[in-house]
């Protein structure tokens, strides 16, 4: 049994924990969730990032990875997956809104190009 | 089993979440300017969480929340009903006005001084030219009169007409809200367009008239006329109409009668619209034009004034005589009832120049007496000249004065209640407004908010994979 794996697997469990948490919190879509989705993003990822260099040095000294926490890693690879996909979406439908109701055409990088600020009454037409 | 399927929906569930969210912010923007339309809120529910009860927890889009407010509405519809008041007793008062010279050198007030100083010029040199000209006057006097009750009837009209569209614009609007009642009744959700086309009805139906609004718990409105008549009472609509016929037995007769509304019942409601365009109509109907004009129950101030004209010039010439020491004619004749007398009066038939009679018999004989009386007429403070306890130039002058008045008022009105109102719908567009600056922004932000937590997320990906491939 490898020193790691009673801290690596409650680590694991701690990083889905923090996932769902995020996964919870982006179906609130307002100005006021992303900074805990960010931090909570990061939580996770130091963590993932510290037991990253933890087995990479067991590694490094002649130690094998225990094959026992491969489901609970498999677990997150499937949530990061399905969370990507929730803000990929919500990135491109916020895009495709206002490219649909304030933009005038798209720049050579695909982004929309917004109507310059002015004050006016209506977006329609 | 939780695992995947609750994934799976909590994901799906998500997405239309997500969805639902933002189309709200997009029917914001497209609404921007839709009449009526109140600002939009999201609802997300949370869904319960317990993964060994296969509640994988999540949120739910749980419909969305008006931000209109019935506080607010109701003080933008109170001064849009102040407002509408003035606006409507505007027009008519301002051609009332114009009948009435203040400066006294042009219709009725003009011809009524010219009268009084031919019959001075007529005593300084009682002769044939000199009385021609004082029944030119006397001529033109009554055409003024017989011109401003032509006018004021022409008012009357006028301001009928512009009752019976209000009324037809009351029955059209209550109409369209009986039909946003039965589409807010049969909507299983909260429908922002049906709301706004309530709310943009209610408004309008504010400035013509004062109503009472009501909402039941699924979003119907009742709506009542002054607070006390039904107009709208969920999805059954009560009809009104004008009505200018007469009503019992007027103590003046053939006078015009008042303009009554009624209800779907046929009940006079008149006294319940005291606010919007047709309370300043009915006003200036009821109240104004019958003060100058008459109606069933008042003689009408003009018609007070050439009568005692009339009256007194006649009944000074009657008892005068010609220098030939024939017994003077009237000047004036009138005919039909009380209310009648300005648009009647004329000069009578029998009158000449020769049959003027400038002359009081006395004793002592005064040659020139009965002309020095006429001439005196208009500022004489003899009981039997006065009207209402004022001599006739100060009655006509108070009429013309009233006129002014009234109309000033109105616009008075009108000024203070347009700033009143432009206040509560500044209020009102805080509350339930649309900033388009601020929807966009925000986004703007959730986007990049979106565009950051997907690389965060790669992240975390790249190190789930990079330990896959170590264990």
């Amino acid at each position: 049994m490898l020193p790691q794996q009673g801290p690596a697997l409650e680590t694991y469990q701690h990083v889905q924990t923090i996932l769902r948490e995020v996964e919870k919190a982006v179906l609130l879509p307002g100005i006021d969730m992303l900074a805990q989705w960010e931090t909570k993003l990061g939580q996770a990822a130091a963590l993932l990032e510290g037991i990253h260099e933890s087995i990479k040095n067991g590694v490094a000294a002649g130690k094998s990875g225990d094959p026992s926490i491969r489901p609970a890693l498999q677990q997150i690879r499937r949530m990061g997956g399905a969370l990507q996909a929730k803000f990929e979406h919500g990135s491109n439908y916020c895009m495709g809104l206002l490219q649909v109701r304030l933009g005038t055409g798209y720049s050579e990088r695909g982004l929309p190009v917004l109507m310059p600020t002015e004050a006016r009454g209506t977006f329609e037409g | 089993m939780g695992g995947l399927f609750s994934s799976l929906n909590t994901s799906v569930e998500a997405l239309r979440s997500l969805q639902s969210a933002l189309a709200v912010t997009q029917n914001n923007v497209s609404n921007a300017n839709t009449p009526g339309y109140a600002r939009q809120i999201a609802l997300l529910e949370s869904q319960p969480f317990n993964l060994a009860g296969g509640l994988a927890g999540g949120v739910q889009f749980g419909g969305t929340q008006s931000t209109q407010n019935e506080y607010l509405n109701q003080a933008v519809r109170t001064q849009l009903s102040a407002q509408g008041y003035f606006t409507g007793e505007s027009n008519p008062l301002a051609s009332i006005q114009s009948l009435f010279d203040v400066s006294g050198k042009t219709g009725l007030t003009g011809a009524l001084n010219n009268l009084f100083q031919s019959f001075s010029a007529w005593s300084a040199t009682p002769n044939t030219t000199s009385a021609q000209a004082v029944l030119n006057q006397a001529q033109a006097l009554a055409q003024s009169f017989q011109s401003a009750a032509a006018s004021l009837s022409q008012v009357t009209n006028n301001v009928n007409q512009q009752i019976s569209s209000n009324v037809d614009q009351i029955n059209n609007l209550t109409a369209a809200i009986q039909q946003a009642n039965i589409a807010i009744g049969n909507s299983s959700t909260p429908d922002a367009g049906l709301d706004a086309n309530l709310h943009a009805s209610l408004e309008s139906l504010s400035q013509i008239a004062d109503i009472t609004v009501s909402f039941a718990p699924n979003g119907t409105a009742t709506v009542l006329l002054g607070g006390q008549t039904p107009l709208v009472i969920g999805a059954q609509q009560y009809t009104i109409q004008a009505s200018f016929a007469p009503t019992g037995t007027p103590t003046i007769p053939n006078a015009t009668p008042d303009a009554r509304i009624l209800d779907s019942n046929g009940q006079d409601i008149t006294s319940h619209i005291s606010q919007g365009s047709l309370g300043g109509l009915l006003n200036v109907r009821n109240t104004v034009l019958p003060s100058l004009q008459g109606d069933g129950q008042q003689q009408g101030a003009l018609n007070q004034l050439a009568q005692q004209v009339a009256d007194r010039v006649n009944s000074i010439l009657t008892s005068a005589q010609t220098a030939g020491g024939a017994a003077g004619v009237p000047l004036f004749t009138y005919a039909g009832s009380p209310a009648a007398i300005a648009q009647t009066l004329a000069l009578d038939p029998n009158i000449t120049a020769g049959t003027l009679a400038p002359v009081n018999p006395g004793p002592p004989v005064v040659s020139n007496g009965a002309a020095l009386q006429l001439a005196g007429l208009g500022n004489s403070t003899n009981p039997a000249d006065l009207i209402s306890g004022q001599t006739m130039l100060q009655f006509l002058s108070s009429m013309a004065t009233q006129a002014g008045q009234s109309a000033s008022d109105a616009q008075t009105g009108s000024n203070l209640h347009a700033q009143l109102l432009a206040q509560s719908r500044s209020l009102q567009t805080e509350v339930s407004g649309i900033s388009l600056d601020a929807e966009a922004a925000q986004v703007l932000q959730l986007q990049q908010g979106y565009q950051a937590a997907s690389k965060m997320v790669s992240v975390i990906n790249s190190l789930s994979d990079a330990l896959l491939n170590m264990v």
